[in-house]
């Protein structure tokens, strides 16, 4: 009885051993990892020209960050936080502030890139390379490892927080914008980390505990405490090479909705994981033209067997769908009330919900450019679309509203943001003898006369 | 204690308010006697999807000798069906031991603002249902004295209340009103009497003042001619017009100029013509500014005069025939239209409750698909309600989705033809004890997050 008392003793204090040896890794861990990434951690300081009350203002009071990944300056950050901007002032690890700019960017993943100014960097420093942090890997990682965040929570620069990965597969639904208007978030599922994530840790990276990127940090749940989600950075490898490559992100549609179609196999009489489900066609889309509908089943793609039980697979089948050719020809199997079908479709390149945008100081106004998304969005063949007016100028005088599509002045068609800037131009050239403008818009299904009066 | 001592200050208020106008003060008190026993208590019930009864109570005014009781349409609104209100009754509150009878109720007419009832239940024995005078010519100028009634609440014994004031101007457009001065916020639909205490009209919401429609420090009058046809036929509901235009543009100066038009401006140009309305079928196009309505000039340079137009147009009588005078390219144009009826509301439409899926349908209207911009022969029944833990629910139905297959079978035609059919699938679903079927719906703007939902019943 003795004995094996002081056996469980035993136990006990070999646990607790275990338990501090463990504890004092994971502090090594840490410290180690924040050697590594630390001093490729970047504050990144955007000025972006924002389009605000019918005027073009420039801004550089927000705070974003993220990490230098390549010898050559590239920094990672969100496109929430630099998409947008002129140019950025990043601080680095050494606290010293370096100028760049922006490469190219992705507002579906939320992800951009920028370049330092090496020349900068090597004034300050001739002998030191640019330190730079290693992408790691995220396919494999596990729910429960510890991570941390780094980055500037508020502005307060080289902040580490510690915390687990929460979830590996976040699906945060289909239809969320970044505060700039673009959609986002069809494509990826995100890694939910309770490492405390604030305004100003977007763009930072997520840390495995072998001091390896394994996300960036972009978006944080208000309403709870310590939800915060990161793109895993399998998928921001694959966008760094497009953006570096060439700027931006190409991406194909057929134009659906799908729908997960968890327990609904029985009603569609297919097999469990086999197929998903479309929701929705959008009209004059490439899917609508090659005949899909409501209520179809995708089976396969090209002979790819396609699968949604759950709302988390959606992702990698939009997925799919954009990373065929823009322009080209696929086969699609096809469920149909029992009956299988092969229906061919012709994939058309992907656009934002947001143009270009421009003000124009003579009318007081400012403008966006209608991508082909937002013109069947609108349901209108083409125009300008209004962002906002100046108080007490021509425009706001002649009751232009934020919404409005501009689509003639004086008579002529203004089918995009150039046709219309050189409209603008003419009327303006020419307002001493023509004091008075006639704008067609449509509001919604309306179709508005707007007199806009250049002249007192 | 408290609630003397408010009481207190009420008259003193009212007293420093009648001392202004102590002339008066005496015609104030014998227009008051006449005007309190056609003042009653209008109580009635709305009942909410979940069957929760919510209360009402509200002024109203004795204007028949039958018992029938003018009260505000506001706290009716277009859009709540009439069979969502109940157990309506008067309050008789001048009488002895306020006896408190049951009516019927017989129609509202919300683009007047106002409602009628009739006193069903027998009254006490010495109750006379007196209704307020009428004045038969109320000559309303500017300066005119009169007065305001209302009711204190129950707290103050459902007392009478007036205000003194004055008549300040008279407006044709957007509808014949009365602006009035009044001391005292005076009850919504409460009547406004000459000194002599004929009732001259009855206070309303500002319908030009935007938001709440309040306009503080005076009271907008609705003169009591307008009621006219609503108490002549109290059983009969109005039917309201329809041009089926939208998208109404005044023509200020400057837009006169880019049409070719005259200096002054003057006109309304048409944004919106409704596919398959009158004024489609007249051969009304988009980009034509109106300039005469039978012949007389539709002079509008600014929103409120497009108000004003806009209730011109509201006046118009189911099956009148109106000549327009269009300006269209460059020139004038005379268009024969003959006006039709205002396409079924919401709250008019017919409604089927399932209580076994917990679900209140009602028929697609024309405004629904005219908002969604779905098309207008889509068949299907808009979901009104989905109750909390139902199936339906429980599966992902939302109120506001339309209903558009069941299980594979597509809905069909409108109105009772859906309900039948939907009604008939149901049943059979029922009987078969079927546990799994799924509905799909046509959810938001041309059904881009339409979705399969399945229901797991569990039918007993």
């Amino acid at each position: 009885m003795a004995k094996s008392r002081c056996a469980a003793v035993w136990v006990v204090l070999a646990l607790f051993a275990a338990g501090t040896a463990r504890a004092s890794n994971i502090d090594e861990n840490i410290r180690n990892a924040r050697k590594k990434v630390f001093p490729a951690l970047v504050n990144v300081q955007p000025i972006t020209e924002t389009f605000q009350g019918g005027q073009k203002v420039v801004t550089g009071s927000s705070v974003g960050s993220g990490v230098i990944f390549t010898k050559e300056g590239h920094v990672l950050t969100n496109f929430h936080v630099a998409g947008h901007a002129k140019k950025v002032i990043c601080t680095l690890g050494t606290k010293e502030r370096i100028h760049g700019k922006v490469v190219g960017g992705d507002p579906w993943t939320d992800l951009a890139v920028l370049q330092l100014d090496l020349e900068e960097w090597k004034k300050i420093h001739p002998d030191h390379p640019l330190p730079v942090a290693e992408l790691g890997a995220s396919a494999d990682l596990e729910v429960g490892e510890t991570v941390m965040a780094m980055g500037s929570p508020l502005g307060l620069a080289r902040t580490l927080t510690v915390g687990v990965i929460s979830n590996t597969e976040r699906y945060l639904g289909d239809d969320m914008k970044l505060p700039s208007g673009e959609l986002t978030g069809l494509f990826n599922t995100w890694l939910q980390t309770d490492a405390a994530i604030s305004p100003g840790n977007s763009g930072g990276p997520l840390v495995s505990l072998e001091g390896k990127v394994i996300g960036i940090n972009s978006r944080a749940v208000g309403l709870g405490s310590n939800l915060g989600f990161a793109v895993p950075v399998d998928l921001v490898k694959q966008v760094v090479k497009q953006i570096l490559d060439k700027g931006s992100v190409t991406r194909s549609t057929v134009g659906v909705r799908l729908q997960e179609l968890r327990e609904l196999e029985e009603h569609f009489g297919v097999d469990m994981r086999r197929g998903v489900l479309v929701a929705a066609v959008e009209p004059s889309s490439p899917a609508q033209k090659a005949g899909l509908k409501a209520g179809d089943l995708i089976l396969s793609l090209d002979g790819k067997d396609l699968s949604a039980r759950f709302s988390e697979e959606l992702p990698v089948i939009y997925e799919l769908f954009a990373q065929l050719p823009v322009d080209s020809k696929h086969v699609l199997a096809v469920l149909r009330q029992g009956k299988e079908a092969k229906i061919e479709v012709v994939t058309e390149l992907l656009t934002q919900i947001r143009g270009d945008e421009s003000e124009e100081q003579g009318w007081g106004l400012t403008v966006r450019d209608l991508t082909e998304a937002q013109k069947r969005q609108l349901d209108v063949a083409d125009g300008v679309y209004v962002t906002g007016t100046r108080p007490g100028g021509p425009a706001e005088k002649a009751k232009f509203q934020e919404g409005d599509v501009i689509r003639f002045v004086d008579g002529a068609p203004t089918p995009d943001l150039e046709a219309f800037k050189k409209a603008v131009e003419e009327t303006l050239k020419n307002k001493e003898t023509k004091k008075v403008v006639g704008v067609k818009v449509m509001r919604d299904k309306g179709l508005y006369l707007r007199a806009v009066r250049l002249v007192e | 204690m408290r609630l003397e001592h408010r009481a207190c200050v009420l008259v003193c208020a009212a007293a420093l308010a009648c001392g202004a106008w102590s002339a008066r003060g005496e015609d104030a008190g014998a227009a008051l006697e006449k005007v309190k026993p056609s003042l009653v208590q209008v109580t009635f019930y709305q009942l909410d999807e979940n069957g929760a009864r919510h209360k009402r109570t509200t002024v109203g005014t004795v204007v028949a000798a039958d018992g029938l009781v003018a009260f505000s349409a506001e706290y009716m609104p277009a859009q709540v069906p009439e069979d969502r209100f109940e157990e309506f009754k008067v309050e008789f509150v001048h009488e002895k031991d306020h006896p408190d009878l049951a009516a019927d109720f017989l129609s509202r007419d919300p683009d007047l603002g106002a409602a009628v009832i009739r006193v069903s239940e027998k009254p006490p024995e010495g109750l006379v249902f007196t209704p307020a005078a009428f004045a038969k010519d109320p000559g309303l100028k500017p300066g005119q004295p009169v007065l305001g009634f209302g009711l204190l609440g129950d707290g103050y014994g459902s007392t009478a209340n007036f205000g003194l004031g004055n008549v300040i101007k008279s407006v044709e457009k957007p509808q014949p009103l009365v602006l009035c001065t009044y001391p005292i916020n005076i009850a919504l639909f409460g009547p406004v009497t000459s000194m002599n205490g004929e009732v001259v009209g009855f206070v309303i919401r500002d319908p030009l003042a935007g938001g709440r429609g309040y306009t503080y420090g005076s009271a907008v009058v609705l003169p009591a001619a307008r009621l006219e046809n609503l108490l002549k036929n109290p059983g009969k509901p109005k039917e309201r017009s329809w041009v089926g235009i939208s998208d109404l543009q005044p023509v200020p100066k400057d837009l006169a100029q880019v049409l070719g038009l005259s200096e002054n401006g003057g006109g309304v140009l048409i944004g919106r013509v409704l596919a398959g309305m009158p004024a489609e079928m007249a051969g009304l196009k988009v980009e034509d500014v109106l300039l005469k309505l039978d012949d007389e000039k539709i002079d509008v340079k600014d929103e409120t005069g497009l108000k004003g137009f806009m209730e011109r147009l509201k006046r118009l009588q189911v099956g009148q025939k109106v000549v327009f005078i269009v300006w269209r390219g460059g020139a004038e144009q005379k268009i024969d239209l003959t006006v039709g009826e205002r396409p079924k509301e919401a709250g008019k439409a017919q409604r089927v409750e399932r209580k076994d899926l917990g679900l209140v349908l009602r028929e697609l209207v024309y405004y629904d698909t005219l908002g969604l911009d779905l098309p207008p022969d889509l068949s299907g029944l808009y979901v009104h309600y989905v109750k909390s833990g139902s199936w339906p629910e429980l599966g992902g139905l939302r109120a506001g989705d339309i209903i558009t297959k069941v299980d594979d079978v597509q809905l069909k035609g409108s109105g009772e033809e859906t309900f039948v059919q939907f009604n008939k699938l149901i049943d059979e679903l029922k009987e078969k004890k079927k546990k799994e079927f799924v509905f799909f719906v046509s959810r938001g703007v041309k059904g881009q997050n339409s979705a399969f939902i399945k229901v797991e019943a569990d039918w007993k």
